[in-house]
C-alpha cells in the first residue's frame, strides 16, 4: 500500500523545482524586458481600481524660491535669491539639498523660467554627489554658445573638474537669450536625455556615476535667473 | 527489410502491458522540467550578455602606465586616476606616471589638469600591465 503511495502522482522536489524555475524565469524576463516589479504590482492595483496607488507623478523635490535659497548648497560664487528666482551673476554653482540627501537613481530633473540676460549660459547639474571637502562628481547638461560655435552638451566633472564633453549636439547660433527656457533633463539607467521647452536637443550614455542629486551653474560674466525647479521621480 | 520490425515472440504472454498514467505523467513533468531548466539558461546567458559595461564581473588587479604630454608637447603636470576607485597619482616631471592595484575590466582613465580633463577608457587585464604609451593632454573648451 506504501509503495502503491509513493509511486502515485509528482514528487514535491519536482514541484517545487518546477516552480522555482518558473520564478527564475518571470524574474529573468522581467529584467531582459526593463520592467520593475513595483510597476506590475501597481499596474495591477490600478485596474482593481486601486487609485492613488501609483502615484502619478511625484516631486521629490520642488523649490520655487520663495524661501531664498536655504534649501541649497552654493558650491561656488554667485547665485542668489531675487524675486522669487534664483539669479546668478557671474560664475557659480549650487546644489540641491533635498535631492543630495535623497540620492536618487533615477528622475527627472526640470528647470523651467530660466532667463538668461547676458553672457555664455548656464547649466543644469544631475547625478551629483559632494564630498566633504566639497568637492564633487557628476554630470551637466548646458549650451555652450563658445563650444565649435555652439553646442548643447553633456560633461562629466570628476573631482570637482569638468571633463570634455562626452556628448555633443552642434546648435550653431541656437537663440539662447532673451525668452525664459524650460530645461528637463530625463536620467534614466545610463541613459540621459535633455530637452528644451519640451523638444529633445541631446541624447547620452554614461554608466560613471549611478545616483546623486541635481544643482545648477553659471560661467563667465552670465546673468540669469531661474523660476522653479523640481525633481521627480518614477 | 523486415528484421527491425517486433517478432510475434515478442508477443506470446500477450501484448506487453502500456505505460501507467502516473508513469506517462511523471515523464511529462520531467520533460517540461528540463525544457523550463533550458529556457532558464538561456535567459540567464541573455541576461548577462545585456549587463551594463559598469557592471563588471572580472575579477582581479593590474597596473596602467604612460606618458602625458600638453598639446604643445610639454610634460602635463596633473593627478592621473582611475574613475570610481581611490587609484590617484601625481605625474612626474618628464609626465609619466604609473597606477597600481587598478581592477581589471574597463575603465576609465582620467587626466585632470588646472582647468579641467580628459577621459580615456582602457582595458586592464588582471596581472598585467597596461600600456597607454606617450598621450597628449586635450586642453577642453571650457565656457
Amino acid at each position: 500500500m506504501k509503495t502503491m503511495r509513493l509511486s502515485k502522482g509528482q514528487g514535491l522536489v519536482e514541484y517545487a523545482l518546477l516552480i522555482g524555475l518558473i520564478v527564475i524565469g518571470t524574474v529573468l524576463v522581467l529584467q531582459l524586458t526593463g520592467v520593475r516589479l513595483s510597476d506590475v504590482y501597481c499596474r495591477a492595483a490600478s485596474a482593481f481600481g486601486g487609485e492613488g496607488v501609483c502615484g502619478g507623478v511625484k516631486y521629490a523635490c520642488e523649490d520655487t524660491f520663495n524661501a531664498g535659497l536655504d534649501n541649497w548648497v552654493k558650491g561656488q560664487g554667485a547665485w542668489q535669491s531675487k524675486n522669487e528666482s534664483a539669479c546668478a551673476s557671474g560664475v557659480g554653482m549650487i546644489f540641491d539639498k533635498c535631492s543630495a540627501d535623497l540620492k536618487p537613481k533615477d528622475y527627472t530633473v526640470e528647470v523651467s523660467g530660466a532667463h538668461l540676460t547676458k553672457g555664455n549660459g548656464y547649466g543644469v547639474f544631475f547625478r551629483t554627489t559632494l564630498d566633504e571637502k566639497g568637492q564633487f562628481n557628476g554630470y551637466t547638461f548646458q549650451y555652450d554658445p563658445g563650444y565649435g560655435g555652439g553646442a548643447f552638451i553633456f560633461r562629466k566633472w570628476v573631482n570637482g573638474k569638468e571633463l570634455s564633453p562626452f556628448a555633443v549636439a552642434p546648435a550653431k547660433g541656437y537663440d539662447w537669450y532673451g525668452e525664459p527656457k524650460d530645461v528637463t533633463i530625463s536620467v534614466q539607467g545610463n541613459q540621459f536625455t535633455a530637452y528644451i521647452d519640451g523638444v529633445p536637443v541631446l541624447t547620452a550614455s554614461d554608466s560613471s556615476y549611478a545616483e546623486g542629486g541635481a544643482g545648477l551653474r553659471s560661467w563667465d560674466s552670465s546673468q540669469v535667473c531661474v523660476g522653479n525647479f523640481r525633481i521627480s521621480v518614477p | 527489410m523486415f528484421e527491425k520490425d517486433p517478432s510475434l515472440d515478442e508477443f506470446r504472454d500477450g501484448l506487453p502491458e502500456l505505460p501507467s498514467d502516473n508513469e506517462a505523467g511523471k515523464r511529462r513533468m520531467r520533460r517540461l522540467i528540463s525544457a523550463l531548466a533550458v529556457l532558464v539558461l538561456f535567459l540567464g546567458f541573455l541576461s548577462l550578455a545585456n549587463t551594463p559595461p559598469g557592471a563588471q564581473i572580472v575579477s582581479g588587479k593590474g597596473a596602467v602606465e604612460g606618458v602625458v604630454l600638453t598639446s604643445s608637447g610639454e610634460p602635463f603636470q596633473g593627478e592621473v586616476l582611475i574613475l570610481g576607485s581611490n587609484q590617484t597619482v601625481r605625474t612626474n616631471a618628464d609626465g609619466s606616471f604609473r597606477l597600481e592595484n587598478v581592477p581589471a575590466g574597463e575603465q576609465s582613465l582620467i587626466l585632470l589638469g588646472e582647468n579641467g580633463g580628459n577621459e580615456i577608457r582602457i582595458h586592464i587585464s588582471r596581472g598585467e600591465t597596461y600600456q597607454v604609451g606617450v598621450i597628449r593632454f586635450v586642453e577642453t573648451a571650457m565656457p
